[in-house]
């Protein structure tokens, strides 16, 4: 009986399951392909030597063995990592102090308190393209901010805020922070204006004093909001190199001072700007899933929270 | 409560002077993009970087517009930054519609690779993913870095839209199903009506994130007419790095769409760009 069924007179219950993986089939496929298939190709390539033409070769472990044992290489990595925690010290502890202290600002009542809050958060949508750029001429050894501190008898001497070894990253550290504090900023001060008023009244009418109340009813409720904005920075500093990049090109000079785990991953799988480094995209994956790894716990958080929350 | 949220005169003066510091550095680089783009040459920019400009030369504007090819470049950021947006709201809608409606095997594990996606950025798999765009012959091509862009924000789309679908009721859907739609006028004529703000979210992250990509058009286009502005304002970069003036005004043509989309649209931007952010 169901043989003699034609195409044609499927059944409703058919025609729904088809049109179900229609629905379905498009988006995956999209995910799969460009971003599903590469993840899990970087565990698959991490394990061959492959200089992106020509024939690969299984190498087993050798690519993580020599990104750890190598002294050239290791060496690389070591800098690259501990400038990454650098640069994620500033940003997050930026985040932490000025975000809550603007965060508990907006949330008294003063006057033109949306107009700050709009005015907080305007950087954050831009390009970091543009911000690097904006952020590089400001700081120019003969730009407006060495003018400023010149003038006010600050410094004697012009700051070569980019072009010095100490000063490079954290300058671009800064760049980034001025950029997305607002994303803090919004974050501390929703979980602030979220504590319960009962809560604070309660607090109130046992005679808490508004430092008190700070301290004991609503920075509590704020340790969500902290993880939360730590965790997200780490993956981001982690896995994006941007304004290194940008500023930098893949070499991230001055003489690799502003190295980062991203740019160090990206001058292994495509060379130097110069063209002298060589590409080997195996041990570029390789470093892919170092950074992987290092980031596995804040993910998994992440996920954790991610899945509670559905 | 009064006496926490409300501030003695002191106080008030105390506050409003913080925050204007704090606006006073988020604001003051912008002015001087500003004033700087309109000053005639160099050496104005220089000598009193500070100052408003004798003249006022907006034909800088014109000039980077026209010499720095930057009409090509705006053209193909918004090709790019549109088609990413059709193409996630699109799919995304479809695959958080049947994972959160429909209850079938599989169901659970296609969503955790999804998962997979919101929580491994891209990124860290740039030389797969390279290999990818190469073998399908994609590379220095517009729809690859659509795709590719697309791709990378499918999860996180995914991820909100199915939220959202979550919480929708499943009666008038039921109901439908009982008159006989299918599930694609269910999806069209019901359920998409119905979760417009997500909608609106998905679409708002997706074009911003597409339009300030710096990263994968860096990898994955080598022509430079086909540059979006961020390769673009790099070329000009290249080009015009002494001229500060014209920088600055380069700088401001490539500011200007974001700054006033977001003047337009603070809220949704904030919300949007929030939400989104929490949800990487």
């Amino acid at each position: 009986m169901f043989a003699l069924q034609s195409p044609k007179a499927m059944s409703f219950r058919q025609k729904e399951k088809m049109q179900y993986l229609l629905l379905l089939i498009p988006g995956c496929l999209l995910y799969g392909v460009f971003n599903l298939l590469p993840l899990i190709g970087t565990l698959v390539l991490s394990f061959y030597d492959w200089p992106g033409i020509g024939p690969a070769t299984f190498v087993g472990f050798e690519n993580f063995t020599h990104l750890l044992g190598d002294e050239y290489m290791s060496n690389q990595l070591w800098n690259a990592f501990f400038q990454t925690v650098l640069f994620f010290g500033i940003c997050i502890s930026l985040f932490l102090i000025l975000g809550t202290t603007f965060a508990l600002l907006l949330s008294w009542n003063t006057a033109g308190k949306s107009a700050y809050k709009l005015l907080f958060f305007m950087p954050y949508p831009l390009s970091a393209v543009a911000v690097a750029f904006l952020g590089q001429l400001i700081v120019d050894v003969r730009g407006p901010l060495n003018q400023i501190l010149a003038h006010w008898d600050i410094i004697s001497q012009p700051l070569m805020f980019l072009g010095n070894e100490d000063s490079a990253l954290p300058t671009i550290a800064f760049f980034q922070s001025w950029q997305k504090l607002g994303f803090s900023i919004m974050l501390i001060l929703s979980a602030i204006l979220g504590v319960r008023s009962d809560l604070l009244e309660a607090a109130v009418l046992d005679g808490a004093s508004r430092w008190q109340c700070i301290r004991y009813v609503v920075f509590p409720v704020l340790a969500p909001a902290f993880v939360l904005i730590t965790i997200l920075t780490m993956v981001d500093v982690f896995n994006n190199a941007e304004y290194v990049l940008i500023l930098m090109g893949p070499d991230a000079g001055p003489y690799y001072s502003t190295d980062i785990l991203g740019t160090f991953q990206y001058r292994t799988a495509f060379g130097t700007s110069g063209g002298s480094g060589t590409a080997n995209l195996g041990l570029a994956a390789a470093i892919g899933m170092v950074i992987s790894i290092l980031i596995l716990p804040a993910t998994i958080y992440l996920a954790l929270r991610n899945m509670r929350n559905r | 409560m009064e006496r926490i949220f409300k501030l003695r005169p002191m106080e008030h003066l105390m506050v409003q002077f913080l925050l204007l510091t704090w606006a006073l550095v988020v604001a003051l680089p912008f002015g001087l993009a500003f004033m700087n783009s309109v000053k005639g040459n160099l050496g104005q920019v220089i000598r009193s970087p500070f100052s408003m400009p004798n003249e006022w030369h907006f034909e800088n504007y014109a000039i980077a517009w026209d010499q720095a090819n930057f009409s090509s470049y705006f053209m193909n950021s918004l090709i790019i930054s549109l088609g990413t947006v059709a193409l996630v709201v699109a799919l995304s809608t479809m695959v958080a519609f049947v994972l959160a409606r429909v209850s079938f095997r599989g169901n659970r594990v296609i969503f955790i690779l999804f998962m997979i996606g919101v929580i491994i950025p891209l990124r860290l798999a740039m030389a797969p993913l390279f290999v990818v765009v190469q073998s399908l012959d994609l590379l220095n091509s517009i729809i690859g870095i659509i795709l590719v862009q697309a791709a990378s924000m499918m999860p996180v789309a995914v991820f909100i839209l199915s939220t959202f679908f979550k919480n929708l009721s499943p009666e008038i859907e039921q109901a439908a199903r009982v008159d006989g739609a299918l599930p694609f006028q269910i999806y069209w004529r019901i359920v998409l009506p119905l979760v417009k703000p997500a909608i609106a979210t998905v679409a708002l992250l997706s074009f911003v994130s597409a339009w300030n990509e710096y990263i994968f058009p860096l990898l994955f286009l080598q022509d430079r007419d086909l540059y979006p502005l961020t390769l673009g304002l790099q070329e000009f970069q290249n080009e015009f790095a002494i001229q500060w003036h014209m920088m600055f005004a380069g700088l401001i043509i490539m500011m200007a769409p974001t700054l006033i989309a977001f003047m337009l649209a603070s809220k949704a931007f904030i919300q949007g760009l929030t939400q989104g952010g929490v949800k990487e």
